[in-house]
């Protein structure tokens, strides 16, 4: 039956069954740990996964004043994907529960190509399963296929500064868009520019043992981007994760030039993939 | 069931597992790995999709590390815009300056069903 065309458009014309492209099933669930830190979880998937990620809703950032505000918000974010072997994977997840100290009952969705994860097709009976002309499957009605929380594909969130201020953490170092649903019990599939190390200059004075290079002081903040939600609007933001001093002969060298984060986002609802 | 459609249910009948005339997918179009011998003096490069012409796409590059300047790799970051209707993926580095090394990344991309 090579060459047989199957397509089948949803109710605003967007292609959801076809012959012509592989889809993607639900594979399983983790954890992601409740604590701040950052995180490796194993998932098992044959070919690369698509992983969304739950985000925490509704979570209060804090009230501290100046650097102290950066360090206290809350977040979570993928932030890493490497192969561990044959067909597992390690999922980096960096966890920021600000002030709230706590982010529990959030997971991490694993999704993998049908063609690979069912090679034979799911065993489910009686059940509706398409294969390409390439005898792969790419549908199976089996198996949860995967589906987005509507139309989001042109959802994108572009945060502009490499890092805020020192005192001031949230002038433009935030952003955040407005999703035609509520963002509670959902998951998003989405890439950041993760962890950064700055360090802020606040002083210096010269060296006592006669040294010619002046003694540099820095506060470094090491800062993740972050995803939270709040209502309908999803967030992206720069949360400090931790925070030292040090000081340095003749200075440090500071990055000057970045070009802003895009974020393509697809959105899930998490009742849909329990 | 007034519209044609492919409607998946679970096996007692209680839940819409899929449904053709309602929901959104994804499709799985290509993957590639992205390097540090891929990049330009800019630290960028592009990649057109010419037999994706007048679909919208989506795609991620994901970076093995999972901190960048910690473990002193630079992440890569991508952008979907589009030629005309060609599908073309931005992939750069965020810092044009640093001297870490440059993280390898596996650009994954996907069909969205939608039209441009």
């Amino acid at each position: 039956m090579t060459g047989a065309v199957l397509n089948v458009q949803n109710s605003r014309g967007h292609l959801t069954v076809t012959r012509d492209y592989v889809g993607y099933g639900y594979l399983s669930k983790a954890a992601i740990p409740a604590t701040q830190g950052i995180y490796d979880i194993w998932v098992s998937c044959v070919g690369t996964p698509r992983i969304f990620f739950d985000i925490p809703y509704n979570v209060a950032d804090s009230s501290g004043q100046g650097y102290q505000q950066a360090l206290g918000k809350a977040g979570v974010a993928m932030a890493g994907l490497r192969s561990g072997g044959t067909n597992a994977w390690i999922v980096t997840v960096i966890v920021n529960p600000g002030d709230s100290g706590s982010l529990p009952g959030l997971y991490i969705r694993v999704f993998g190509r049908v063609d690979l994860n069912w090679p034979s097709g799911s065993s489910r009976v009686p059940n509706l399963k398409i294969w390409t002309d390439a005898q792969k499957l790419c549908f199976d009605a089996g198996v949860r296929m995967l589906k987005l929380a509507g139309d989001t594909y042109e959802t994108e969130l572009i945060l502009t500064n490499a890092v805020p201020g020192l005192y001031d953490p949230n002038n433009n170092c935030d952003a955040a868009i407005t999703l035609p649903f509520s963002m509670a019990n959902k998951s998003i599939a989405a890439q950041t520019r993760s962890t950064l190390s700055y360090p802020y200059n606040y002083g210096s004075y010269p060296p006592f043992d006669g040294s010619p290079e002046e003694i540099y002081q820095y506060h470094i903040i090491t800062y993740n981007t972050l995803f939270a939600a709040s209502g309908s609007q999803l967030q992206i933001k720069r949360c400090g994760t931790s925070d030292s001093f040090t000081e340095v002969p003749g200075g440090m060298g500071v990055v000057t030039t970045s070009k802003p984060a895009y974020s393509r986002l697809a959105v899930i609802d998490n009742t849909k993939f329990p | 069931m007034a519209n044609p459609a492919i409607r998946v249910l679970n096996d007692a009948g209680s839940e819409v597992l899929f449904d053709s005339w309602t929901d959104d997918v994804l499709f799985f179009v290509a993957e590639q790995v992205v390097d540090s011998t891929n990049y330009d003096a800019n630290r960028q490069v592009t990649f057109s999709y010419p037999q994706l012409a007048g679909r919208k796409i989506m795609a991620y590059i994901d970076a093995p590390y999972g901190s960048g300047s910690i473990s002193g790799n630079l992440i890569p970051s991508c952008r979907v815009t589009y030629s005309g209707t060609m599908p073309v993926v931005f992939v750069f580095i965020d810092d044009t300056t640093g001297a870490y090394p440059i993280a390898p990344g596996l650009l994954t991309i996907m069909l969205s069903g939608v039209s441009l």
